[in-house]
């Protein structure tokens, strides 16, 4: 199921809310966590009944491998690693594996296109973490509906955060937690209804421009009626928004599904379109990933205590790892690389570059010119990000560059279907009333610009909703009441066909 | 200065509001009704009708009416109002367009189990989608609304509380209302009407064509195709009219121009077209509460391109024409004119495909081509 939809919103959160605090009021603590569970694994099932086999016996696996853990540590971590991995690897890469082992060998070996279960790459990562901890000695008498509920979890199954046994679990077995608390509940409502406006109102409407984008790359790669500058430069910059608007807004309902359950979820993004280097980028972007990534990969190679060199490998391990966790796609792959290399750059020259700042500032204009560098910074780290938001949307690493060579082209042309999906309603008799001319080219070009410049503050200028002050005011409740309309609302629509003759 | 609000306080609010706003909002829909999912149109009101899918069957199911216009674009322009004055019926006119065979059956079929019985049903055929699958359905031109059409009540969520259906059809409804203009809804002549929209011309229908060259090589019809064709006729065309002897169905092959033909016979179809043509006419010549009209051989209009858009597509005109044969057809003549009779039968099939076969297998094909106008 997902949070944007009628049934979530109008059913499943509602009963599962009712039921979870009903059970904890008459004290029957275990019943209301098995409660959770069944419900978040209806939730996971709605997907896709199959997928429940899956999670329930991933879930099994690493808890009898948790609890036999004493007799042979070393062993069992490995069977523990081992089965992990090779679970997202049947289910995630088995396809992409043979696929390139047969280009390359000229093989035949039957491709089994598997169904990827939704959300494997998420929980695969916690109990890896799981297990990783409970070889350490760090996991303390968990009872297995407790560990069931911290991997089934409903707001944190499919997308993330990445969350710790160690955040969740004690917050399950804190009792003042078991009681309704007004005050998350309405921060937990709050950020829920700000997280499904990003995805329901902002990123899908980006989402339109990139499909219709792609669809014409994949259409016409080359030549006549490919993709012209001015598109290409409107789907990048869309796809930049669409993915952190749709990203980010499902984290906020995340965060806020755990507030009404009075369960804090870390956060995940930091306004991380305002950072000023690609390493700077990943200190904000889905965090919790980096965290996985440098707690079980880049400090147990060795981080950066064995020499630069070794720095830098550990550096480019890591963000492969992130590339392959991505996709079973080469484009992943590439993009993970690319962001690798840009994240040693930055550990390179960011020492000298920090000196050379300071010196800067200490001169009369000092302030002004680093101002300007920041600019340029900023700057470059976004065209960067665009660009390699680009690859890990393009269908392959030829459409990527196909796409990307297009921009020496001359060609400024813009098709409409790409302006289409921004069209603000009834724009067109408010440039009338402006006395500006109100063509229907017109109309959707400044509904573009508006979006793009909205959405570009959004990210800069505003504190991230994790951070920002959930006053409980009355314009918090007009803007809440608002927005939850409009996206509840938002969720069907009657949509235009599009004939093609006949 | 600010007034914070406390937990219960802020979060009871948000609960009350938020509740009663989709009570008053999903309670709109629901009294006006706009795709008549629930009854008939209320007299007071006025309705828009401009959305074929998503309101077709709500017309279907819950006007009023003893006839149906029904088809693709091919049937859009049809005038309701003339096909009345001349059956002497009260009739709905839901076309498709794109729609395969078994969509528009689907909808017919609502309209007998909601308990109608119409006397006519006007629907045109197309040949470019004879050979379809039986259970074919357009999937290419976007999502079918299945929570208007299915049974189950807890998705009409999706219609109660869907923002297109309240910003675009019931607050204008609402608006109208409230004005004090009177009920009604957009009268069938108009609902689907594209031809104000259209060009007419033919340089648009003759687009990318020098000359129509002859086929390099025959095709032959497939079994699939026979099978395909057999099955998607039988169930999704006569079925209904076995079930149904109290409704004649009064079924045409639309005019599609020589451009058409010229075309198809180009990329050596046109044999294995004709021999799905008659196969389909002799399933049908099997009821006889089934008419087939068929107006190939008007060449005053097939090979007039200037009121053609495509090599199909024919403008209100011919449309209005096809209703004036069909009535003649069927023994509504006004003025008692001896004019050619359009419907094939039992008694002159086996002549009127001879004649078709001869008249389009040599037809000059390029003689469309020249630069009269």
């Amino acid at each position: 199921m997902q949070f944007n939809s009628y049934i979530f919103i109008l059913f499943f959160l509602p009963i599962t809310f009712l039921g979870y605090f009903g059970l904890n009021h008459f004290e029957k603590d275990k019943a209301a966590r098995i409660f959770l569970t069944v419900m978040s694994l209806w939730f996971y099932g709605y997907f896709n009944y199959s997928y429940l086999l899956i999670i329930i016996a991933s879930i099994v696996v690493n808890f009898l491998i948790y609890k036999n853990m004493e007799r042979a540590k070393k062993p069992l971590l490995f069977l523990g690693l081992l089965f992990n991995v090779g679970l997202i690897f049947y289910f995630k890469y088995y396809d992409f594996f043979v696929g390139n082992i047969n280009a390359a060998f000229k093989t035949d070996f039957i491709l089994r296109h598997i169904t990827l279960p939704l959300g494997i790459s998420f929980f695969t990562f916690q109990q890896i973490s799981f297990i990783v901890d409970a070889y350490r000695g760090e996991v303390k008498n968990y009872s297995f509906s407790e560990y069931a509920l911290f991997v089934s979890f409903f707001p944190q199954l499919v997308a993330g955060p990445i969350v710790l046994h160690s955040e969740l679990v004690p917050q399950f077995r804190d009792k003042a937690k078991h009681r309704v608390n007004f005050d998350n509940l309405s921060h937990g409502v709050m950020m829920f209804t700000l997280g499904l406006s990003k995805k329901v109102i902002i990123a899908d409407t980006f989402g339109g421009a990139v499909d219709f984008g792609i669809q014409q790359a994949r259409t016409i790669a080359v030549g006549e009626g490919a993709l012209t500058i001015s598109e290409i430069i409107i789907v990048m910059l869309s796809y930049t928004f669409q993915i952190y608007f749709d990203f980010s807004g499902y984290s906020d309902m995340a965060t806020g599904l755990g507030y009404m359950f009075n369960l804090k979820i870390p956060m995940n993004f930091n306004s991380p379109y305002k950072a000023l280097s690609v390493a700077d980028f990943w200190k904000r972007w889905h965090m919790t990933l980096t965290r996985f990534l440098t707690t079980y990969i880049y400090i147990p190679l060795g981080g950066n205590r064995k020499g630069k060199l070794r720095t830098y490998i550990n550096t480019m391990v890591v963000f492969l790892v992130s590339g392959i966790w991505h996709g079973a796609n080469w484009t992943f792959i590439l993009w993970g690389i690319l962001h690798g290399i840009a994240q040693c750059f930055n550990k390179l020259t960011g020492g000298f570059y920090k000196k050379l700042c300071e010196a800067i500032e200490k001169a009369s204009i000092g302030k002004a010119v680093t101002g300007v560098f920041k600019g340029i910074q900023w700057f470059v780290t976004f065209a960067f990000l665009n660009v390699t938001w680009l690859l890990f949307r393009a269908d392959s690493v030829t459409m990527w560059r196909q796409i990307l060579k297009r921009l020496t082209v001359l060609n400024l042309d813009v098709r409409d279907g790409i302006l289409e999906p921004f069209r603000i309603p009834k724009l067109r008799y408010l440039l009338k009333a402006l006395h500006v001319y109100s063509g229907d080219n017109m109309v959707l070009w400044v509904s573009m610009i508006f979006v793009m410049v909205m959405a570009l503050v959004l990210c800069l200028a505003f504190p991230n909703n994790y951070e920002r002050p959930h006053k409980r005011n009355a314009r918090s409740l007009v803007l809440t009441w608002g927005l939850l309309t409009l996206c509840i609302v938002s969720l069907s629509s009657v949509s235009t066909f599009l004939y093609f003759n006949f | 200065m600010e007034r914070f609000m406390t937990g219960k306080k802020w979060f009871g609010s948000i609960i009350i509001i938020m509740v009663v706003t989709l009570l008053v909002l999903a309670g709109c829909v629901f009294w006006a009704d706009p795709f008549f999912h629930y009854r008939k149109p209320k007299e007071y009101l006025y309705y828009e009708l401009t959305d074929q899918r998503f309101q077709n069957d709500g017309i279907t199911k819950h006007f009023d009416y003893d006839a149906i216009i029904t088809g693709t674009s091919m049937t859009e322009n049809f005038s309701a109002s003339q096909f009345d004055e001349l059956f002497g019926t009260n009739s709905i006119k839901v076309c498709f367009s794109g729609a395969t065979y078994k969509e528009i059956d689907d909808n017919l079929q609502v309209s007998y189990e909601s308990g109608h019985s119409p006397k006519y049903v006007l629907r045109g055929l197309d040949y470019t989608l004879l050979v379809r699958d039986k259970d074919e359905l357009r999937l290419d031109m976007g999502e079918y609304p299945d929570y208007l059409t299915n049974a189950n009540p807890f998705d009409d969520v999706k219609y109660l509380l869907n923002k297109d259906v309240i910003i675009n059809y019931t607050l204008p409804s609402l608006i109208k209302y409230i004005k004090g203009e009177p009920g009604g809804h957009t009268s069938f002549d108009v609902y689907s009407y594209t031809a104000h929209n259209a060009t007419y011309d033919k340089n648009a229908v003759l687009m990318g064509r020098s000359e129509f060259k002859a086929p390099e090589a025959i095709n032959a019809a497939t079994d699939d195709e026979i099978t395909m064709l057999t099955e998607n006729m039988s169930v999704n065309v006569i079925e209904l009219a076995g079930k149904h002897p109290e409704t004649t169905f009064l079924y045409f092959f639309p005019p599609y121009s020589m451009a058409y033909f010229g075309g198809v016979k180009e990329e050596g179809n046109l044999e294995k077209e004709l021999l799905f043509k008659e196969k389909a006419i002799d399933m049908m010549l099997e009821y006889d509460n089934i008419h087939i009209y068929s107006f190939t051989d008007a060449l005053d209009i097939t090979t007039d391109l200037n009121r053609y858009r495509d090599v199909a597509h024919y403008d209100q005109n011919v449309n209005f024409w096809i209703i004036e044969q069909i009535a003649k057809g069927e023994g509504f003549d006004s003025e008692g004119s001896n004019a050619p009779v359009f419907r094939i039968t039992k008694e002159n099939k086996e002549t009127y495909v001879e004649a078709e076969k001869e008249l389009l297998m040599n037809f000059d094909y390029n003689s469309l081509l020249g630069n009269e106008d």
